[in-house]
């Protein structure tokens, strides 16, 4: 890992204004108001708060903080893209370049979504709720591999430009969104003659799920760590996916060619 | 005697005074049209490159060139000629079709080699949220130099560059075209660069800039350090470079060796009123000449046309001009001896057409 590039990533993600406001409203307030709002009401957390404090929350998070850090500018310069090629007369191998902004990624995301995970446990503790040290801990570790994961998609969406890919990542994303946030409610109590069955109901958030976990697999932390059989396909998915992010990145990366000149 | 006649006997008389305005002495061509390269241990070897972008695009089309240890060597050419191009295969941006680029015997991508590369882009994109000196501290980390060196390198670069001290901690986005220039031009010598690559280096610069870029060349050679330069401004290209390859159409048309030790002669067209008599413009022109060392090139009744060696002796011209009693109406410098190729190739062209 080249420290030079990991420090400055993380400078440039959180030095603008702007991007820390987005972050501190979506990833704080809202979220802590809505746990605030339940805990008074005595009401259920909303599958919204859920995803806030989640993998979806991690994706939002570094959606906003860290597209465009790696392979364009930071900022909207007019012509992104082409401060990569003055990196890259540097003495940095290519593969470093990818790891460090993978780590710096990790990092900025999964430390935001624990400290606010932290916060909410606090606030949970304050009115009565019971969190386990050891549940907090596996939640902590949870939200880090989600970020390694989604940052390295991310990565490999940001070198790789090429815009069949850019669509296919988008298209992507949505799908996994929408395994993320079905609610069988929507489907179930459809009105109308053609009302889904239960069996179809069932089908369909498995298959959403199935696909959504094919693009961004997730390790239950908690389950594998207190489960009397390892169950280790979750942890090969989760890894050969991971590895073949990161793999293609530094393939990607590689095989670009940088012209600095007019087209 | 007619006034015609009168400037011919002028010529006759005062052949030590005159020369042909693109046979100066201090061109020497060396290599042709296709001419073979001198075959000598280059530290920078270009053999046979070719590249072609999409479209059939041929940018280069098989460019051999060598590059001596310390040699300070420009490119010349018309906008599409290849010199980007050029500087991207050599420093390994671009993966040629053909051909190789070797650096001191080793492959540009070699990170040994990147270590003792420095490049100045022609339009360099910067991350705005950082100040000065950060961006200089982040290109020190980059180039793998002793850390606890780094607060020396910057100041002494960014002291290099000129750049006011009041703006070194202030945010780029605040920075003018010609600072964003100079603070391109201060991370090019952070790493201590063998080999220089200096695309398009005065653009966007002051006067007072271009004495930097200058200056910064000047030091390279003393260090002993290669330096490529890339530039559209042929006087500076002149000035600064010990040899100059015009290129064009993806190919070397030219290599011409310039020997510093004679200065960069360019020629300057006066004007003078009418009011003098053929005999008084004669005298002038003679005692101006062999008092400042300028040639003349062509003498009319209104005016003539010298060879002078740099700017201060084109002002020594026409300060003694004036002196002598000649009223100036209007000096203007013509074009650099580099120009010529680029007229020459316009006209090729358009013959063609």
């Amino acid at each position: 890992m080249n420290k030079t590039i990991f420090k400055y990533t993380i400078m440039s993600a959180c030095l603008d204004p702007m991007k820390l406001l987005y972050v501190a409203l979506l990833g704080f307030v809202v979220p802590i108001g809505m746990k605030v709002a339940s805990l008074i009401h005595g009401a259920a957390d909303s599958q919204t708060f859920e995803m806030l404090t989640g993998k979806v929350g991690v994706a939002f998070i570094l959606m906003v903080l860290c597209l465009g850090l790696a392979g364009n500018t930071a900022t909207q310069g007019g012509r992104g893209g082409e401060y990569l090629p003055l990196i890259f007369t540097r003495p940095i191998a290519r593969w470093q370049y990818v790891m460090s902004k993978w780590l710096a990624i990790t990092a900025i995301g999964g430390a935001l979504v624990a400290v606010q995970n932290l916060l909410i446990a606090g606030i949970g503790a304050f009115y009565g709720e019971v969190t386990t040290p050891s549940a907090l801990l596996c939640t902590v570790a949870e939200r880090f591999l989600d970020a390694a994961i989604i940052g390295a998609a991310m990565l490999l969406t940001m070198l790789n430009k090429q815009p069949y890919f850019q669509i296919v990542a988008i298209v992507s994303f949505y799908v996994w969104m929408t395994g993320q946030t079905i609610p069988p409610v929507s489907i179930a109590g459809a009105s109308g003659t053609n009302e889904l069955s239960l069996m179809a109901t069932k089908t369909l958030l498995g298959c959403s799920q199935f696909v959504s976990e094919l693009i961004l697999p997730t390790v239950n932390v908690y389950d594998l760590v207190n489960a009397h059989n390892i169950n280790a396909l979750p942890i090969l998915a989760y890894l050969s996916t991971l590895a073949i992010y990161i793999v293609l990145s530094i393939v990607v990366i590689n095989r670009r060619e940088f012209f600095y000149g007019t087209n | 005697m007619s006034t015609s006649s009168l400037f011919l006997d002028f010529r006759k008389r005062n052949t030590h005074l005159i020369s042909s305005p693109l046979m100066t002495p201090s061109t020497d061509l060396t290599a042709g049209i296709d001419s073979p390269l001198s075959q000598s241990n280059g530290f920078l070897k270009i053999r046979d490159l070719t590249k072609t972008y999409k479209g059939d695009v041929k940018a280069l089309d098989g460019i051999n060139l060598d590059v001596e240890k310390g040699e300070v060597v420009g490119l010349i050419g018309p906008n599409g000629a290849g010199k980007t191009t050029l500087i991207g295969c050599i420093l390994g941006l671009l993966r040629p079709d053909s051909g190789s680029v070797l650096i001191d015997g080793k492959s540009p991508n070699s990170l040994s080699i990147k270590a003792m590369t420095g490049y100045v882009p022609e339009r360099p994109e910067f991350e705005y949220w950082m100040n000065g000196r950060q961006f200089l501290i982040y290109h020190h980390g980059l180039s793998n130099r002793d850390p606890r060196r780094v607060q020396a390198d910057v100041d002494e670069a960014l002291e290099l560059v000129e750049l006011q001290q009041s703006s070194w901690h202030r945010r780029l986005k605040t920075y003018s075209r010609g600072m964003l220039q100079r603070l391109n031009l201060a991370q090019l010598v952070l790493g201590k660069p063998q080999l220089m690559l200096l695309d398009e280096p005065t653009l966007g610069l002051d006067p007072t800039g271009l004495h930097v870029v200058r200056k910064l060349v000047d030091s390279a050679r003393a260090a002993g350090a290669t330096v490529i330069i890339n530039s559209h401004q042929l006087d500076e290209v002149e000035r600064l470079c010990d040899r100059v390859a015009f290129m064009k159409k993806g190919r070397i048309g030219a290599l011409e060796t310039i020997k510093v030790s004679d200065g960069c002669d360019y020629i300057l067209e006066i004007k003078w009123a009418s009011g003098n008599s053929p005999e008084e413009i004669e005298a002038s022109v003679t005692q101006a000449c062999q008092t400042t060392g300028a040639r003349v090139a062509d003498l009319e009744e209104r005016g003539a046309r010298f060879v002078v060696r740099n700017k201060r002796a084109a002002a020594d011209l026409l300060k003694e001009l004036i002196i002598a009693g000649l009223s100036i109406d209007e000096a203007i410098p013509e074009r650099t001896r580099l120009e010529h190729y680029f007229v020459s190739d316009e006209s090729t062209d358009s013959g063609k057409s």
